[in-house]
């Protein structure tokens, strides 16, 4: 949830930052974006704590195999060390170059620096996620442009507690620009959970491979599939068509903000 | 603990049916009876606070099946796979005819969206028959607890080959399409006023006789289709009266309308559906998915449920929730009472 309101969040800041880099609308702007920052810095340390780390911790607890494969990890180690960056190469069973934080692992993992972090080495390959390679990257994209729009939210911040924010346009820039990321974040973030539950459908209890229709062909799910992205492809473009020019038309007066508001 | 599960399912159906068919309805008369742009957001005003909560009774119900029946629900859904991504591809495309429609102001953009939601419930009115035909009818369940769904049979009246859509479950599509459209008619009657009451009167007048005519031909291609299922009917006479007060109700329902007890009408259709639904779903029960290869694999409310345990359970879980909707439906009707006024223009 809290990554919903980041991402609405920005997208209100985006606009608003828009609105202000050309000097339109300049009370709508300066409204929308001190409720945009201030919405959006509580969301981000929200997402920071509780929800992000108790989520963490639960994968841990739950999903060992899933946090290795995410994290990149062959290993088992205690002091387990944080990958910043690195390609996974499952063959050879090692990170490459990888920037890696000692110690931070374990911790946000176990809640001590000590504890022991279990590699994938440790488990049979059966157990293992499908595709290491797009869940590591699904997962540090995700962790990486959320760690940098956390960062953003807090400059904003604290720009706008200086009162500066409405006349730095480099702020303004950055955040006109920032709103697709949240966007990507989650989407990532969906790919994470959906890709380390692998090959799992139900936990421990019932694989991918036996839980799917027996009756239904390949050929049906291909076409059923395309037709729903044809759908939402259609969906989506008329949707940025609508909220373009909703945009470009900049609010309306008041009263006619309200009725519109529905 | 089966029965139970059976009746709520079959209440939550007859609810949908009830409820979303009138904006279906509405949808597949709406080019007839709204020619201007201001009338056409009239209809849409009349139906477009209530819609997407109408529908809350359809995903209720799918997830009851899957809930309480999940062998029927693997089966169904497996067998009519095509048919059922088709209609949700309908659903989608519906809504985003309601809803973006007034949100440009160009002509073309208007009428073509106009457009999209008469079609999408014209077909999803259609298709809603042919499923309940699929349920009176049969399937090819066998031995392994599935079948095979092809979309089309080949048309041959003896049914040489299954599918989804053929010449019985079409003529059922059919009388659904007419009932639906009789039933929007007569819903935007009561809840408009001016040249689209008009129209619409007139239309519901010309299609409740339709509705009858279609019905008779039904009965008679139900018998010679699933001798059994009339059977069965005469054997529970306590169903009997259901079929009585869905006729008299649908051959009232005009008169109502003549006289301006506009109100009134809109029950008498409601009544009709309700009537005619309860009245089939009496007669299968307790067969979920009738078998037409053997009556061995037919699967029913006793072969298909979940463990008792789960059931009770499930039940605990879901009255709090029936109660929250029911209150809040009759929150949002009562709010939404009367009739469209120029001022409640949200579309």
């Amino acid at each position: 949830m809290s990554a919903a309101v980041i991402t609405g969040a920005f997208v209100v800041c985006a606009v608003a930052a828009y609105w202000a880099l050309m000097g339109k609308h300049d009370e709508h702007a300066r409204t929308a974006l001190r409720i945009g920052v201030i919405t959006g810095l509580v969301a981000c340390m929200m997402q920071l704590f509780p929800t992000g780390d108790q989520h963490g911790k639960l994968v841990a607890q739950h999903q060992p195999v899933a946090l290795a494969a995410m994290e990149g990890k062959f290993t088992t180690d205690s002091h387990a060390e944080l990958a910043l960056i690195g390609q996974p190469n499952v063959e050879e069973r090692r990170l490459e170059n990888p920037i890696v934080v000692p110690y931070v692992l374990s911790f946000l993992a176990y809640g001590s620096f000590g504890a022991e972090v279990k590699g994938l080495d440790d488990f049979p390959r059966e157990q293992w996620p499908d595709n290491i390679e797009l869940l590591y990257f699904s997962y540090h994209v995700m962790v990486g442009l959320g760690t940098i729009l956390v960062a953003v939210m807090f400059g904003a911040a604290l720009l706008l507690w200086k009162g500066r924010l409405m006349r730095t346009r480099a702020a303004l820039w950055v955040l006109m620009l920032a709103w697709p990321f949240p966007y990507i974040a989650t989407t990532a973030g969906w790919m994470t959970a959906e890709l380390g539950r692998q090959p799992w459908l139900v936990y421990g209890l019932l694989r991918t491979s036996q839980g799917n229709s027996p009756r239904v062909s390949a050929g049906s799910v291909a076409f059923s599939t395309l037709g729903f992205m044809g759908l939402y492809t259609v969906l989506g473009l008329a949707f940025v068509f609508l909220v373009l020019r909703a945009i470009a038309r900049g609010p309306e007066p008041t009263a006619g903000a309200e009725s519109e508001a529905h | 603990m089966q029965t139970t599960w059976y009746l709520l399912l079959g209440l939550m159906l007859v609810t949908y049916a009830v409820l979303d068919g009138f904006d279906f309805g509405a949808g597949i008369v709406h080019l007839f009876v709204a020619k201007t742009d201001a009338e056409r957001r009239e209809v849409l005003g009349a139906i477009g606070p209530v819609w997407d909560g109408n529908e809350v009774w359809l995903i209720a119900s799918g997830g009851v099946l899957v809930f309480a029946f999940p062998r029927a629900y693997s089966a169904a859904f497996s067998g009519l796979y095509l048919p059922l991504m088709m209609v949700l591809w309908l659903l989608i495309l519906r809504g985003i005819a309601i809803e973006f429609r007034s949100k440009v102001d160009h002509p073309l953009w208007r009428t073509g969206f106009d457009g999209m939601f008469a079609f999408a419930s014209i077909v999803m009115a259609f298709v809603l028959g042919v499923a309940l035909g699929n349920l009176v009818r049969g399937v090819p369940l066998d031995a392994t607890g599935w079948f095979e769904g092809e979309l089309f049979s080949n048309f041959s009246a003896t049914g040489v080959s299954f599918g989804a859509i053929d010449v019985y479950t079409t003529l059922v599509g059919v009388f659904a399409l007419a009932t639906l459209a009789a039933h929007g008619a007569t819903y935007l009657v009561w809840k408009t006023s001016g040249a689209v009451h008009d129209r619409s009167a007139a239309m519901a007048r010309r299609l409740w006789p339709v509705v009858l005519l279609l019905g008779a031909a039904l009965t008679a291609a139900t018998a010679a289709t699933q001798p059994a299922h009339f059977a069965e009917l005469t054997h529970r006479p306590w169903l009997w009266p259901l079929p009585v007060v869905a006729v008299a109700a649908a051959i009232l329902c005009p008169r109502a309308i003549e006289r301006g007890d506009e109100g009134r009408a809109f029950l008498l259709s409601c009544a009709f559906i309700t009537g005619l639904l309860a009245a089939t779903i009496g007669t299968l029960y307790p067969v979920l998915l009738r078998s037409t290869v053997d009556p061995r694999y037919t699967i029913d409310a006793y072969n298909a449920a979940s463990p008792r345990a789960t059931l009770v359970l499930g039940l605990i879980l879901l009255l709090p929730g029936m109660a929250l909707a029911i209150g809040y439906f009759t929150y949002l009707y009562r709010s939404f009472r009367g009739k469209v006024t120029s001022q409640d223009q949200h579309y």
